[in-house]
C-alpha cells in the first residue's frame, strides 16, 4: 500500500519547524541529504523519462589523456558532456580554487559539439578560469584523481583482479572535483537560458547532470587504464562501480551563495520543512512505508559506521550519530508500534537525539514518502527578482518592528564585544576567492562583503530609532543609502521566513563548513569529511545508479540535437 | 570584442558600482539596471562608465531610487520628475519596481515616451535609437494601469552582450577596487586550505 496526498489525515497537520530552530547554524551544520537533493530528484528524472547515455567518442590513449563525448538523449533535447583528460605534475595537483591545472576537465555542452568545437573546447576548457567560453557551454568543471586510489585499482584491474570492496569506500571515489561553475561564469550560458527547460527543472540540475556524467569517465577511464596496460586486465565489476561516487572539495566559496540568495534557500527550505510536516501529518504508518523505513534506517547505520573523517570535532559528531541511531533503532523495536506515527518518532527523535541524528531521522522519514513529497523537488527554484524591490511607502517605525520580529536574535548579539566581529569576509585579488579574514591581524576590512546581516541589521536598528517613527522608508533611504542592502533584506525576510542564516557570520567561533554542509546536503552529498573548519570534502552519487543501470532495452531513442 | 554572459555584467556593474564608493545595496540595483539594458540589447557599458566617473553613484540616481521605493503605494496617474539623469537609468530602475505588478510606468521626456509594463517589457513612440536614452534630461514618470503597448516594442530578447575588451578593463578596474590583495598569509589561513593533495 502506499501512501498518496489522499491519504492525508483530517487531523490538523502538524506545522512547518519554526525558522529559530532550522536556520541556526549548528543545525544547518547538521542537515543531511534527502529524497529531495538536486542529485537523487536529477536520477529520478532521468529514470523516469528514459534518458539515454551513450558515448560516442573516446580518443584516450593508452596512458589515459585525450578526450572523450559522452551524449545524453532527454525526450526535448541532447546535450554532451566534454571530457578532457591530461597528464598533471605532482606538485601541480591541489584542490584549491587557485591551482592552475587539473588532471581532467570538462564542460557540458548544448547539444553534441562538432569537430570544430571540440577544438575550440580542447583550447579552452583545461584553462578553467583562464579560458573564455560561449553560450553553447552550460557547466564547466574539473576534477583531480584519489592519488590513494585511481592508480592502485587500475594496478588490481589490469591484474584481471577487482579490488576489496572497503578499499574503495576507504576513499569512496576515483576522482574529486574541486570545481562546477555555471550560470555565467567565465562567459558560458546564463542560468535563464536553462531556466525554462523542464529537463532542468529545479535548482542546480545541469550540475547535477554534469557530475553524474563525470562519475561516469572516471570509472570508464580507470577500466581504460588497465585494458591499455594488461590484455588479462578486467572491468570494474558493476557492483562495485556504484560503490564510487564523485568526490568533491569545497570550500569558502560556497558559503556566500547561501547569504546572497534569500529568496532561493527560503525555497529550499521551506520545501524540505513542507516534506516533513507532511510526513508527520499522516495520522498512519502504512506496513509497506515502515518497511521501507526500517530499510533506509538499516543502510544508513551502516553508513554511518563506514563514515570516516580526519577531522576530530566531526568524528565525535559521527561517533555520536552511530550511537544514536542504534537509540532510535532499538526503540522502534519496543512493541507498541502499532500505535505510533511518525510525528511521534520524530518527536522522540527530538527529544531524545543530537540534532546531528534528528536531522538524520528527517532524511529517513521523509525516504519512504515519495508519492507524498516528491512534487516538492520541482519547486525549489524560485523567481529571485521579485524579491528585489524595496517598499518605501512603510514607516520606520514599522520597519523597525519587522526588524524585532525577525532579528531578535540578532539584535541580542553585542556587537561591541570584540568577538562578535573578529572576522570579515573578503573577496582576494588572488583568483577572486573568497576567504574570511581576522579584523584584528589582517588588512582589508574596510573592502568587507556584506555577509555580516546580523550586524548590520542591528546598526539599521539603531539607525532607525534616530528618525521619525513616521518616516517613510523611501524618505530615510535618501537620507542613508548605504543602508539600502539591509533594508531590502528586511523585507525579503518578513516574506520568506526561511531567507535568513540566523546566526552571526563574523563571529570569532563561527565555523564556516556548517554553512557549507546545509548546501551540500542540499545537493545531496554525503560522507562529509571536513579537512578545517573552513573546507572539506564530500561525495555525491555513491550507490547511485550508473546510465547503464538505468537504461533498460526500451530506452528512449536519440533527439534531434 | 568580448561577448559576455548577462550574469556577468550585473556582476562586474556589482562590483565596479561599490568599487566608486556606492552602497551594496546602490550597487545591486545599478547591477540589475545594466543587466536590464543588456537584456534589451542596449549599450549599458557607457552608461555605466559615467555613472562611476561621476562621483556619488547614489546621489546621481537619488530620485529613480526614492521613485522606485514609493512605487508600491503610488496611486494611479500620480506623477514624479527625475532631472539630470539619462532616461534609461529610470527605466531600468524603475523596472524591478514594477515587476510582477500590474502596473505600466510612462516614462517621457524630449526626445519621447517610453513605456514600462509589468511585465518586463516596454514599448516606445519611436525608434529606440532616437529616443534619446542616454542623454540626460528632464524626465516626467506618470503611473497608471496596464496599458497598451505603444508603436515600437522593445523586447528583452538578448542573451549575450558584446563590447570592446579595452572598455571591460575600464569597469574591471572599477571592480578590482573591492578585491583585497593578495598575501602569503590570505593565501593559507583565508581559505583555511594551502595543503598538499593527500588523497
Amino acid at each position: 500500500m502506499r501512501t498518496t496526498l489522499a491519504d492525508l489525515p483530517s487531523l490538523p497537520p502538524v506545522g512547518l519547524r519554526p525558522p529559530d530552530m532550522v536556520m541556526r547554524l549548528e543545525r544547518m551544520g547538521a542537515m543531511h541529504a534527502t529524497r529531495l537533493s538536486f542529485a537523487r530528484a536529477m536520477l529520478r528524472r532521468v529514470e523516469r523519462e528514459g534518458w539515454r547515455v551513450t558515448r560516442p567518442v573516446w580518443e584516450i590513449d593508452a596512458r589515459g589523456f585525450g578526450h572523450a563525448v559522452y551524449r545524453v538523449d532527454t525526450p526535448e533535447r541532447c546535450y554532451g558532456l566534454v571530457a578532457f583528460s591530461q597528464e598533471l605534475a605532482p606538485e601541480q595537483r591541489t584542490d584549491r580554487v587557485i591551482a592552475e591545472a587539473w588532471d581532467t576537465t570538462y564542460v557540458l555542452y548544448d547539444g553534441m559539439p562538432d569537430d570544430a568545437a571540440i577544438a575550440r573546447l580542447a583550447a579552452q576548457v583545461p584553462l578553467q578560469e583562464a579560458g573564455r567560453f560561449t553560450e553553447t557551454e552550460l557547466i564547466l568543471s574539473r576534477a583531480n584523481k584519489s592519488v590513494r586510489l585511481f592508480d592502485a585499482v587500475v594496478a588490481i584491474l589490469a591484474d584481471g583482479r577487482q579490488p576489496e570492496a572497503r578499499m574503495l569506500d576507504d576513499v569512496g571515489y576515483l576522482m574529486r572535483t574541486t570545481a562546477v561553475y555555471g550560470n555565467g561564469k567565465f562567459g558560458i550560458a546564463d542560468r535563464d537560458l536553462l531556466a525554462g527547460r523542464p529537463e532542468f527543472a529545479g535548482p542546480f540540475r545541469a550540475e547535477m547532470l554534469t557530475v553524474w556524467l563525470i562519475r561516469t569517465f572516471t570509472v570508464d577511464l580507470a577500466d581504460h587504464c588497465a585494458a591499455a596496460r594488461d590484455s588479462r586486465a578486467v572491468r570494474l565489476a558493476p557492483e562495485l562501480r556504484r560503490r564510487l561516487g564523485v568526490g568533491n572539495s569545497t570550500g569558502l566559496g560556497m558559503a556566500p551563495f547561501l547569504v546572497r540568495h534569500p529568496v532561493l534557500i527560503h525555497h529550499w527550505m521551506e520545501a524540505r520543512e513542507t516534506a516533513l510536516a507532511r510526513v508527520r501529518s499522516l495520522d498512519a504508518v502504512v506496513p509497506a512505508a515502515w518497511a521501507a523505513f526500517r530499510s533506509a534506517l538499516q543502510e544508513a547505520r551502516a553508513e554511518v559506521a563506514g563514515w570516516t573523517t580526519q577531522d576530530t570535532v566531526a568524528a565525535a559528531r559521527v561517533h555520536e550519530l552511530d550511537a544514536d541511531l542504534a537509540a532510535f533503532a532499538a526503540h522502534l523495536d519496543v512493541p507498541q508500534r502499532d500505535s505510533w506515527t511518525w510525528d511521534g518518532l520524530y518527536r522522540w527523535a527530538e527529544a531524545h537525539l543530537a540534532a546531528e541524528a534528528q536531522e538524520y531521522v528527517v532524511s529517513l522519514l521523509l525516504d519512504p514518502h515519495g508519492v507524498l513529497i516528491d512534487d516538492l523537488a520541482d519547486r525549489m527554484s524560485a523567481d529571485e527578482r521579485l524579491g528585489t524591490a524595496i517598499d518605501g511607502t512603510a514607516d520606520c517605525s514599522t520597519l523597525r518592528g519587522a526588524i524585532e520580529e525577525n532579528y531578535a536574535w540578532a539584535l541580542a548579539i553585542d556587537y561591541d564585544v570584540p568577538a562578535a566581529q573578529a572576522r570579515f569576509w573578503y573577496v582576494s585579488a588572488e583568483k577572486l576567492e573568497p576567504r574570511l579574514g581576522e579584523r584584528r591581524d589582517e588588512t582589508g576590512a574596510e573592502l568587507e562583503q556584506p555577509l555580516a546581516f546580523g550586524r548590520d541589521m542591528a546598526g539599521l536598528h539603531r539607525a532607525l530609532s534616530e528618525v521619525p517613527d513616521r518616516m517613510l522608508v523611501a524618505r530615510f533611504l535618501v537620507q542613508r543609502p548605504d543602508l539600502r542592502h539591509v533594508v531590502r533584506r528586511v523585507q525579503i525576510a518578513a516574506r520568506h521566513p526561511y531567507a535568513e542564516i540566523r546566526g552571526n557570520l563574523i563571529d570569532e567561533a563561527m565555523r564556516p563548513i556548517d554553512l557549507l554542509r546545509c548546501k551540500l546536503a542540499f545537493f545531496g552529498a554525503t560522507r562529509f569529511d571536513p579537512r578545517s573548519d573552513r573546507w572539506l570534502r564530500i561525495s555525491l552519487f555513491r550507490d547511485a545508479p550508473l546510465p547503464d543501470d538505468l537504461m533498460g532495452s526500451d530506452a528512449t531513442g536519440r533527439t534531434a540535437c | 570584442m568580448l561577448s559576455v554572459s548577462l550574469n556577468e555584467v550585473e556582476q562586474i556593474s556589482l562590483k565596479a558600482a561599490r568599487g566608486a564608493g556606492a552602497g551594496w545595496g546602490v550597487a545591486e540595483d545599478v547591477a540589475r539596471a545594466t543587466r536590464w539594458m543588456a537584456e534589451r540589447g542596449l549599450d549599458w557599458s557607457a552608461p555605466l562608465l559615467r555613472l562611476l566617473a561621476s562621483g556619488d553613484v547614489a546621489a546621481h540616481l537619488r530620485t529613480a531610487f526614492e521613485i522606485a521605493d514609493l512605487l508600491p503605494g503610488a496611486r494611479c496617474e500620480e506623477r514624479w520628475i527625475i532631472e539630470g539623469c539619462a532616461p534609461v537609468w529610470g527605466l531600468a530602475i524603475l523596472s524591478a519596481a514594477l515587476y510582477g505588478r500590474d502596473a505600466t510606468l510612462d516614462l517621457a521626456w524630449s526626445g519621447g515616451l517610453a513605456r514600462q509594463h509589468a511585465a518586463g517589457g516596454m514599448s516606445a513612440d519611436r525608434p529606440l535609437r532616437e529616443l534619446g536614452l542616454f542623454v540626460p534630461e528632464r524626465v516626467t514618470v506618470t503611473i497608471g494601469a496596464e496599458a497598451p503597448p505603444l508603436a515600437h516594442r522593445v523586447t528583452a530578447t538578448a542573451r549575450r552582450s558584446t563590447l570592446e575588451t579595452a572598455v571591460w578593463r575600464e569597469i574591471g578596474a572599477y571592480a578590482a577596487r573591492t578585491y583585497v590583495a593578495a598575501s602569503a598569509r590570505s593565501r593559507t589561513a583565508g581559505a583555511g586550505g594551502g595543503r598538499v593533495d593527500d588523497d
